[in-house]
């Protein structure tokens, strides 16, 4: 018999979302300075928007585990992908295409271990909007949605989840 | 004073004899009826069923969107809609639909229950059909068959986010989102090819003025906010009315009054 799971997260969610919420920092500081050095061409303001979205996801993570949110970001992330970032728009287009990738592997992985079903809703809202932006970052590679079809719709075999343990 | 209470006592005697007037001819009635109502002529209350939102409900829901989805596709392609790149990619998106159909009924099945194998009828009348019937009268039907897309799959993304912390069975939440984001990148991609000028949304991020868009928001950005939505998606679609406008159509995630319930399959 399925008992009922809670709805607040619990101590074991508060670390993994305060993981989560780690990694949504580094990716929201990655876009800041794309957006900042210009990269992104014509979509340097879709760019800065990003920035936006993974704030938001941060900050929603932080209203959720209260003072157990770490406030930091996840500096492993943010320093393998900050060159590509600031290099050229292609560059930008297919690391971050990655980075997203990754976000929404790490946020399913973390859907199978959470307790609480606030957290739940809150990764799925985030697992939805994430996903979009990695089809949004094949566009802006270049990619055709036809002939290039699974860059926008699959995560790549190469794509490992982000763990607190790696 | 007086002349009030006396008239309400006798008000009160009329309709006490009415009532037993009433109660006499119903007490007369006999056992046919003539199909007229009438006073002691009611219908037998029927009990509506128990409708727990079981794990079982929410997969077999998810089955039965997949094929409202796999009805629309098939039927843009039945009538020609679609042609070159566009019918490329909604022919993938049915190949997707169908896949996830299958694999939410194979989920219905290891569950212990029956998977349900038909479009959810509620979302088929009240959205998909006259969604269909207005891209039929449409002076460009495949801009609307493509909009019509975009907000259905915006829509199964958003019900599988719905669904999800519903799900008791913590081993189901990963396989439902690993759909529902499926999902949500097919709305993406449609997005992109819809509105490749701006591929994600400021409306309602907090963005410094530089990066703002001018003006009302599309209806299409491969990434249209922060969050996933549970907001109704809306839709516009047809003909240019006599007074210049079109038809919207709002789609909302299917909840209580339109799951697929088992006792569905009784009736």
């Amino acid at each position: 018999m399925t008992s009922t799971p809670p709805r607040r997260p619990t101590a074991a969610d508060s670390t993994l979302l305060g993981f989560a919420q780690q990694a949504e920092i580094a990716a929201r500081d990655l876009y800041r300075v794309a957006a900042a050095a210009g990269t992104g061409g014509e979509q340097n303001s879709s760019v800065a928007t990003l920035a936006a979205h993974h704030d938001a996801a941060s900050q929603a993570i932080s209203a959720l585990i209260g003072r157990d949110a770490p406030q930091t970001r996840l500096d492993s992330i943010f320093d393998a992908y900050e060159d590509r970032f600031t290099a050229s728009t292609d560059d930008l287009a297919l690391a971050a295409h990655e980075l997203e990738n990754t976000m929404v592997a790490t946020h399913l992985s973390l859907l199978e271990a959470l307790e609480g079903t606030d957290g739940v809703a809150l990764v799925s809202s985030v697992v939805i909007a994430e996903a979009r932006h990695v089809s949004a970052m094949a566009a802006l590679a270049g990619l055709s949605p036809v002939a290039d079809i699974e860059a926008y719709l699959d995560i790549p075999s190469s794509i490992t989840a982000l763990s607190p343990e790696n | 004073m007086e002349m009030q209470n006396l008239s309400r006592r006798r008000f009160l005697l009329a309709g006490g004899a009415s009532i037993s007037l009433g109660a006499l001819l119903a007490a007369c009635g006999g056992g046919q009826s003539s199909g007229v109502a009438r006073i002691g002529l009611a219908p037998d209350p029927s009990e509506l069923p128990d409708a727990p939102v079981t794990d079982i409900t929410l997969l077999r829901t998810a089955t039965s969107l997949e094929n409202n989805a796999i009805f629309v596709y098939e039927a843009a392609a039945g009538a020609g809609y679609l042609s070159g790149d566009a019918a490329k990619l909604a022919a993938r998106f049915l190949a997707d639909h169908r896949d996830h159909a299958a694999a939410t009924a194979s989920l219905t099945e290891a569950a212990g229950g029956r998977a349900f194998t038909e479009p959810n009828p509620r979302l088929q009348s009240i959205y998909v059909e006259p969604a269909l019937a207005l891209i039929a009268e449409a002076a460009d039907p495949a801009a609307d068959v493509l909009a019509l897309a975009y907000a259905l799959e915006t829509l199964a993304g958003a019900t599988y986010q719905m669904y999800t912390p519903m799900l008791t069975d913590k081993d189901l939440r990963r396989a439902a989102m690993g759909i529902g984001e499926q999902e949500a990148r097919h709305a993406a991609t449609l997005g992109s090819v819809l509105n490749p000028a701006r591929l994600v949304s400021s409306h309602g991020s907090s963005v410094a003025a530089e990066y703002r868009e001018d003006g009302d928001p599309s209806p299409f950005y491969a990434a249209p906010s922060a969050f996933g939505t549970q907001a109704p998606v809306p839709v516009t679609l047809g003909p240019v009315d006599a007074a210049g406008g079109r038809t919207t159509v709002n789609l909302e995630t299917p909840y209580l009054n339109s799951m697929a319930y088992e006792y569905l399959d009784e009736e």
